[in-house]
């Protein structure tokens, strides 16, 4: 996903993998033998050899089903975990080796384990983080009241953490998260438990972070809407293997094979319902049909050839599927099927 | 310089949480306080019955019991994240820690705060003020060799609660070898020999903690201090060392939390 001229690289995978020791309770040691036995144990694979590279500036999805490994990715390139094998480089960190000079260049929020101290204010928490990144404390205290005003945090910074909702809390860790000015942000699912309303908040100031200041994202999400809103590149694992990897636009039109055509009719049709291999007709009203159809089997056009003939249109709309159904089926697929990449 | 300002941020900030649960925070240092008073009105009665075993009196023993309150509660009031280590690391709660700019053991162990630590500092010092007629030399050397023994707590802390890297739950092995430490250290030395002294000077370093300290302050002797001083960076060495080594292990967790 270059944009062309001059890119530059600044999270890079080549065949990073971990494997976890799990206890393999398929093989019982029972009695005392328990006390000096090793127990037996089994490599669990959480990452398959992965390779793929992302530029600074870019703002990327990584999706797949639960227990694809995203969160290892991350932890990974975070330097919170070892890999088991592979090189990863971040802004030319090796993050495992190199923590203490990528940290002041990253950010990380996870949306399921809070960073902020659960029983002192917000404010408080930006206190010691200025510490612990030696920033200049009045610099800090400028980008913290800058912060404060883009997202809104003015009355939140006083009251103790946990007396935040979630979605007040969640912002307030974005703000945190960023008082060091890092280049690239790591989400981890930030959007998981929020409404509506706060979903749509956060996922525009991590969109105009990318957009405004540049500053890389890389996230993961269940979400339809954080992929589609915020990201502009789609990477896809399913068990471990990277199985696409480009544009949102090309992931929702190709990875699912399939359009709907609907169309309004300028008088009703009663007539046999039009049967075509890989086509599912509806009628939703004798004015308006939907026709599904599976590009796989048939092209779109030739559907839609067939169906002038035969119904006087009024209008006619061809749509992608919505993002959900694409991730839907990005999960639902095994890993066998070669998808578009 | 840095990290005195960053260990003072979180002393700070330990002490702004106690405060705000006040009643706790007070009930903990009296507590302790208690507690450790009813071990010394013990050894006061002992003595009063036996004024001296083995050449061994009551001030002695107050000069121990002071010395291990002291750096004990040092350790667990400043450095309380080395003693919940292993609970932390099987939880996969070092994350925080992992993505920020500061060597992790440090912030570790500044990052969390035991209050009753302060209880059992409080009563070392005004033990030893008040039972042990103490010149201003001995003063002197009573902060310094508790500061010392402080060091030498944390790090085996450290150490010991580090083995949850290679058993995943060490919380009890760890606890136990921590109250063994201070179960010898509170005892007098003549008590023990042979490979049980080996064990004190190794193992479970009751020597570094307090007999050795405990000498000096009844004598100074240029040879013993020296031991001490090799002992103490070896102690921080091992802990660190065996704090390093397992971090490769670090599992991490997927467990939702929130920062205590
Ligand atoms: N500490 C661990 N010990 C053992 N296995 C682990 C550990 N962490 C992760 N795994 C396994 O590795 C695989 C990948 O886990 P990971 O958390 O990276 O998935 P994920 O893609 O983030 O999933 P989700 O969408 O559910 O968050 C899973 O099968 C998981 O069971
Ligand atoms: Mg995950």
């Amino acid at each position: 996903m270059s944009t062309g001229g001059h890119c530059e690289i600044a999270v890079s995978l080549r065949g990073l993998t971990r494997t976890f020791e799990r206890p393999d309770l398929g093989v019982p040691v029972r009695g005392l033998r328990r006390f000096w036995t090793r127990r037996p144990t089994m490599e669990a694979v959480a990452l398959h050899p992965t390779t793929f590279h992302v530029n600074a500036g870019e703002s990327v999805a990584f999706i797949g089903p639960n227990g694809a490994g995203k969160s290892t990715t991350i932890k990974i390139l975070t330097g919170i975990l070892h890999p088991t094998a592979g090189m990863a480089t971040v802004l030319g960190h090796v993050p495992w080796l190199d923590r203490d000079a990528l940290s002041r260049e990253i950010a990380t929020v996870f949306g399921q384990k809070s960073q902020l101290w659960y029983h002192l204010p917000a404010r408080d928490s930006f206190t010691l983080l200025t510490r612990i990144h030696d920033l200049d404390a009045d610099l800090a205290r400028r980008r913290a009241g800058a912060l404060c005003e883009r997202f809104g945090l003015d009355g939140l910074l006083d009251r103790p953490v946990r007396t935040l909702s979630l979605g007040e809390r969640m912002r307030c860790e974005v703000a945190a998260a960023l008082l060091h000015s890092p280049r690239i942000l790591f989400l981890d699912e930030p959007t998981i438990g929020l409404d509506v309303i706060a979903r749509q908040e956060l996922r525009s100031i991590i969109r105009e972070l990318n957009q405004r200041d540049g500053v890389t994202v890389f996230l993961t999400s269940h979400d339809a809407g954080d992929v589609e809103r915020v990201c502009d590149r789609a990477i896809v694992i399913h068990t471990g293997r990277v199985v696409f990897d480009g544009s949102i636009e090309t992931l929702r039109r190709d990875f699912v094979r399939r359009k709907t055509i609907s169309l309004e009719l300028s008088s009703p049709f009663t007539g046999e319902s039009p049967i075509m291999s890989g086509v599912v007709s509806t009628q939703l009203t004798p004015m308006r049909w939907q026709f599904q159809v599976d590009t796989t089997v048939v092209p779109a056009e030739t559907v839609l050839a067939g169906l002038i003939g035969r119904m006087q249109i009024a209008d006619l709309t061809i749509t992608d599927p919505p993002m959900e159904d694409v991730i839907a089926a990005i999960y639902g697929q095994a890993s066998s099927s070669e998808a578009v990449s | 310089m840095n990290v005195v300002r960053f260990t003072g941020a979180y002393v700070w900030a330990n002490l702004r949480i106690a405060l705000a649960y006040r009643a706790a925070f007070f009930s903990a240092v009296l507590g302790m306080v208690i507690n450790d008073a009813i071990w010394v009105v013990f050894w006061w009665l002992f003595f009063t019955r036996f004024p001296s075993v083995d050449g061994y009196g009551f001030r002695d023993i107050v000069i121990v019991w002071s010395i291990c309150a002291t750096a004990f509660g040092l350790a667990v009031g400043l450095a309380g994240g080395a003693f919940t280590l292993a609970s932390r690391i099987a939880r996969g709660e070092l994350d925080f820690y992992l993505v920020l700019p500061k060597p992790v053991i440090l912030h570790l162990v500044v990052s969390r705060m035991d209050t009753s630590g302060w209880g059992d500092a409080l009563f070392g010092v005004a033990v030893f003020a008040f039972l042990a007629s103490p010149t201003p030399m001995d003063a002197v050397a009573f902060v310094g060799l508790s500061l010392i023994a402080a060091t030498i707590f944390v790090s085996y802390a450290i150490a010991v609660n580090s083995l949850a890297f290679w058993t995943g739950r060490a919380e009890t092995l760890s606890d136990q070898l921590i109250f063994g430490l201070i179960t010898f250290a509170t005892y007098p030395e003549k008590l023990f020999t042979g490979a049980v002294k080996v064990v004190l000077y190794t193992v479970v370093p009751a020597g570094f903690v307090a007999y050795i300290p405990v000498s000096l302050l009844h004598e100074w002797d240029r040879g013993w201090a020296l031991v001490l001083l090799v002992g103490t960076i070896g102690s921080i060495s091992v802990a660190v060392t065996t704090f390093t080594v397992g971090l490769r292990r670090y599992q991490s967790g997927n467990l939702t939390a929130m920062r205590a």
